[in-house]
């Protein structure tokens, strides 16, 4: 087997660090010469080796390649080592394929930045983190990669450190993913303490007794949570959407929040051995996807809608991992990879062809200006919300119909709440999909001639967002847009095949053809899946309803937004509720950062004011009080240091004279 | 004559050259101050080699001898560059390192 992860890692290292290092007095080609070539040359690499691999043998398909030893003591060695199998493989490709696709759309979305450099520079070194993270064959550098890709996206979230509301979303952005960074250290400490060892393959063979394995596989989960967005960790999510679009889409997105996922579907055997970790597990999943599909019904920011959804459909592919069925949470992995970064690329084109706007209010009828760009959203909108035959569908079936199978041969009518909950929010899953495409696409232009009451809605985050926007330069007229240039359009495109046939990458044992395809067994056959057997009957009830749900969404969303989007306000307390995301922030804000601050604040002025800088002010009045006194002693007259060497002659001769 | 005459002599040299060392301004003189507190040992080591029937003393003084004569050699290529530079070699003239 032809194994070239090695460079798929080093290629985007070199590209960072060249353009690091002198991209700043590089010609723009130069810049996207080198950042384009380090992508997709490390996409060429995994291509190549996912051929290579395709043509093995499916039980020779594990490379563990050790590059070099880093540490041997005593009983304990770590290598820092490659591991590609099936996972990381499939990882590999939605990292450095989405991840080339995004680089070339950069170009065009960030073509009149002056820090253009800069940006090519941090998404190559947010490439290399994020193949370190998924092809580490051990657990400390899995966690450097862990750490890394948390620096790219703090990096790119502020990527506009001019304006105070990214600098503020980078800090929060960091801020919890270091919660998660804790767990998984703790995580770690727990592995080495119980299996003496941190390579996978010792790791994840090493039975652990129950308790630990409970801690090690909840403490690991935290971090997922973190990573991934899932409650209660998620708020750093939707703020993150202050970076610019491109990130969003392949950051925050498609590669590092399902970072969670992945570690979930790597450490499975950790898993397997709590089952009352994967039932936290499911149970976050579901109900992360709820929640954040309720918020996103009646977000106003495009960006924000797209967040909210992401923040679900990870919900989703957790659901899976929960009922043991860990290569449909990687399948939904690499189909959501597809659609969601299409959506945020398409919503990206319309924001630049905006000039920057991002509020829903002020959009409306861009399908006669923005064809490619409206065609290749309602792909992606047809495909989250699960219609057949788009990619979402499959994916999508697949975990609801495990979760469906694994209630029915457990018995436990927890996980049938759990798949309702799943068909409900592929319900509005679909509603708010539309409600976001109508409201960009469908009706009339309102950004130029609908004045917005601003002060109605509350909503003063979005405002000032919009009013400090990067190059947000006041409404564009309807018949001054146009629809973005090839090297934007070409990734939309490349997209939105991907959206419709991706699905079929997967099994289709819902039409009874369980092996149609070479890649229908890529993954579960390297999972080991533990997931329930449903039958076919029970399989066809959940999909049916699950694409119920979603034409229902579609209809009900074409009857209140089909003409056109309008915001209406509503005074109903549930939807004031709903519209201020359960006013999380608000709470956080009042529970735990004012109090915290008004501490610190405390602390800073007493204790370290007077305490500690009084402290050392004290010593040093009292060091500069003494040495004024003994500086005298230095006159520098030759006499006085004769005298004074004398003197102790004297006092030693007398002491010994004395003493005998 | 008894040994203490010559240890007396030594201890009186000696302190002449200590007096003279602390006391005078010229460096010159300062130097030739040391020179008698290292003769008034030399006295001392060679009386009490004479007394104690032992070579060593006397040992100790050519060692002596030829450290003073490095010393000389030092202090007076110190001597001679200050006074280039600053025309005086008055020791109280040269204080800059008063604290």
């Amino acid at each position: 087997m032809t194994n070239l992860s090695l460079w798929v890692l080093l290629l985007p290292l070199l590209g960072f660090i060249i353009l690091g290092l002198a991209g700043r007095f590089m010609p723009r080609t130069a810049i996207l010469a080198v950042g384009w070539g380090a992508c997709g040359l490390a996409f060429l690499c995994a291509a190549i080796s996912f051929f290579s691999m395709l043509a093995t043998p499916a039980a020779q398909r594990t490379s563990d390649q050790v590059v070099y030893h880093w540490i041997s003591a005593g009983t304990f060695s770590l290598d820092f080592g490659l591991l590609l199998d099936p996972l990381s493989m499939t990882m590999l490709l939605v990292v450095t394929g989405v991840g080339l696709l995004i680089h070339i759309y950069s170009a065009g979305y960030m073509a009149d930045d002056p820090s253009f450099w800069r940006f090519f520079a941090y998404l190559n070194f947010f490439i290399f983190a994020m193949v370190m993270l998924v092809i580490a064959n051990n657990f400390l550098f899995l966690l450097v990669g862990w750490g890394l890709v948390g620096l790219a996206s703090y990096l790119l979230i502020g990527f506009w450190y001019q304006r105070r509301s990214a600098v503020a979303a980078a800090q929060k952005a960091f801020v919890i993913n270091v919660i998660g960074d804790f767990g998984l250290m703790l995580a770690i400490f727990l592995i080495f303490q119980g299996a003496g060892r941190l390579d996978y393959a010792g790791v994840l063979t090493h039975t652990f007794p129950a308790a630990t394995a409970t801690a090690i596989a909840l403490l690991l989960f935290v971090a997922c949570a973190a990573k991934s967005a899932q409650l209660p960790l998620y708020m750093w999510l939707p703020d993150a959407m202050e970076g610019p679009t491109p990130v969003s889409a392949l950051i925050h997105a498609a590669t590092m929040v399902t970072a969670g996922v992945y570690l979930v579907a790597r450490a499975y055997p950790l898993f397997e051995q709590s089952p009352a970790a994967l039932a936290v597990v499911a149970g976050i999943g579901g109900a992360t996807a709820l929640f954040a599909a309720t918020i996103a019904l009646f977000q106003l920011d495009i960006k924000r809608v797209l967040a909210y959804s992401t923040i679900s459909q990870l919900g989703y592919m957790f659901m899976a991992e929960g009922v043991h069925n860990y290569s449909a949470g990687i399948f939904h992995l690499v189909t959501h990879a597809f659609f969601k970064a299409l959506l945020f690329l398409g919503a990206g084109a319309v924001i630049h062809a905006l000039a920057g706007e991002q509020d829903m209010r002020k959009m409306g009828g861009l399908w006669g200006r923005l064809r490619v760009t409206g065609l290749t959203f309602l792909i992606a909108s047809l495909a989250i919300s699960g219609i057949i035959p788009f990619a979402g569908f499959w994916s999508k079936d697949e975990i609801l119909g495990s979760v469906l199978a694994y209630g029915n041969q457990t018995g436990n009518v927890w996980y049938y709440i759990l798949w309702a909950i799943g068909i409900l929010t592929a319900g509005m899953t679909a509603f708010y999909m539309f409600r976001l495409f109508f409201g960009i696409f469908a009706g009339d232009y309102r950004g130029a001639s609908v004045a917005v009451n601003d002060n109605t809605n509350g909503d003063v985050e979005e405002q000032e967002a919009a009013a400090a926007g990067h190059h947000h330069a006041g409404p564009v007229r309807y018949n001054s847009i146009h629809d973005v240039a090839p090297v934007m359009s070409i990734p939309l495109i490349i997209l939105a095949i991907l959206s419709v046939i991706g699905g079929f990458i997967g099994s289709m044992a819902l039409f009874g053809l369980p092996n149609w395809s070479p890649l229908a067994n890529f993954l579960p056959a390297a999972m080991h899946n533990h997931a329930a057997e449903g039958s076919l009957t029970l399989e066809w009830i959940s999909t049916g309803l699950s694409l119920l749900a979603g034409v229902l969404g579609i209809g009900m969303a074409w009857r209140l937004y089909g003409k056109g989007f309008a915001f209406k306000q509503n005074s109903n307390p549930l939807y004031q509720l709903v519209f201020h995301k359960y006013y999380v922030d608000e709470i956080l804000n009042a529970v735990l950062i004012i109090p915290v601050l008004a501490l610190s604040r405390t602390l800073s002025r007493y204790l370290e004011g007077d305490v500690l800088d009084g402290g050392s002010r004290g010593i040093s009045t009292l060091f500069r009080g003494t040495s004024t006194f003994m500086r005298r002693v230095q006159t520098g007259y030759m006499r006085n240091y004769a005298l004074g060497i004398l003197l102790g002659v004297v006092v030693i001769i007398v002491y010994y004279a004395v003493r005998g | 004559m008894p040994l203490s005459a010559y240890l007396i002599m030594s201890a009186l040299l000696f302190t002449i050259g200590v007096i003279g060392v602390l006391i005078r301004r010229n460096p010159l003189i300062i130097f030739m101050s040391i020179e008698l507190m290292l003769n008034a040992v030399n006295l001392s080591f060679v009386a009490l080699s004479h007394f104690l029937d032992s070579a060593d003393g006397q040992m100790f003084v050519f060692l002596v001898l030829t450290v003073a004569a490095a010393e000389v050699v030092v202090g007076l290529a110190l001597i001679v560059s200050i006074y280039r530079r600053r025309h005086n070699i008055d020791v109280d003239e040269m204080n800059i390192m008063r604290g």
